[in-house]
């Protein structure tokens, strides 16, 4: 096995089970972990991975809600982020976006940075994004 | 409107905690595969129950108190080991 040669630390955010952080509290942890890490000398990549509109073991399994995750494309690219923090669990869940919420914690750590969208996939039961956000160092 | 995912009822954790076992502990899954019916008697699961998870019906098991994603994970593990040519492009 080759040896990984930078730390990795892993972040778990339940999507699944009730109770589930609000998005309001997954951008706060977000925010809080973006403080901490200004604060550090190190170099740091953030990944968030959480599928798009995806109903597992639903019966909307095979029709995602494709317009939803469009329009919510739409807003990080226009550097809305934010606003997610309004999102309501109720919301998600009807959207099959239950797991948006770790894209929601990323946010609250990139800030209002625009997002820029690598693609977006439809499946025939999720939607499948690469999303960047460019952060520069702190000044 | 009511959620897709929502917190079980307590009398349904036997049948989750079998859900959870085939997706999630290999040697219990083997011995499900080679006997459902014992397994799953074994764990403690009644004449319904066991009938609705070894058809994997999922309207049924949530109806039971099963957890949508539990029956989602259980259903995709036992198709990666008994089925796995069949899976198509993800």
């Amino acid at each position: 096995m080759p040896q990984r040669s930078v730390p990795i630390v892993p972040l778990y955010v339940n999507a699944y089970l009730p109770p589930q952080p609000t998005p309001a509290r997954c951008y706060a942890w977000g925010q809080a972990l973006r403080a901490i890490l200004d604060a550090r000398p190190e170099r740091v990549a953030l990944l968030a991975s959480g599928g798009l509109s995806h109903f597992p073991g639903s019966d909307r399994y095979g029709s995602p809600d494709y317009d939803w995750d469009h329009q919510m494309l739409d807003k990080l690219v226009a550097g809305r982020g934010r606003e997610t923090a309004a999102l309501t669990g109720e919301e998600l869940d009807k959207a099959g976006n239950v797991e948006f919420r770790t894209w929601i914690t990323l946010l609250g750590a990139v800030g209002d940075a625009r997002a820029k969208v690598i693609c977006y996939e439809p499946s025939w039961h999720h939607g499948n994004a690469v999303v960047t956000w460019p952060v520069g160092p702190v000044a | 409107m009511s959620l897709h995912y929502t917190f079980p009822p307590a009398a349904g954790y036997p049948l989750n905690r079998c859900l959870y076992r085939l997706k999630s502990d290999e040697a219990f899954r083997e011995r499900y595969l080679k006997d459902p019916e014992g397994t799953l008697r074994e764990a403690g699961l009644d004449a319904e129950r066991v009938a609705a998870l070894r058809a994997l019906d999922r309207d049924r098991l949530l109806a039971l108190g099963a957890h949508a994603y539990l029956v989602f994970m259980a259903g995709l593990r036992l198709k990666m080991a008994t089925a796995p040519q069949t899976f198509e492009r993800f």
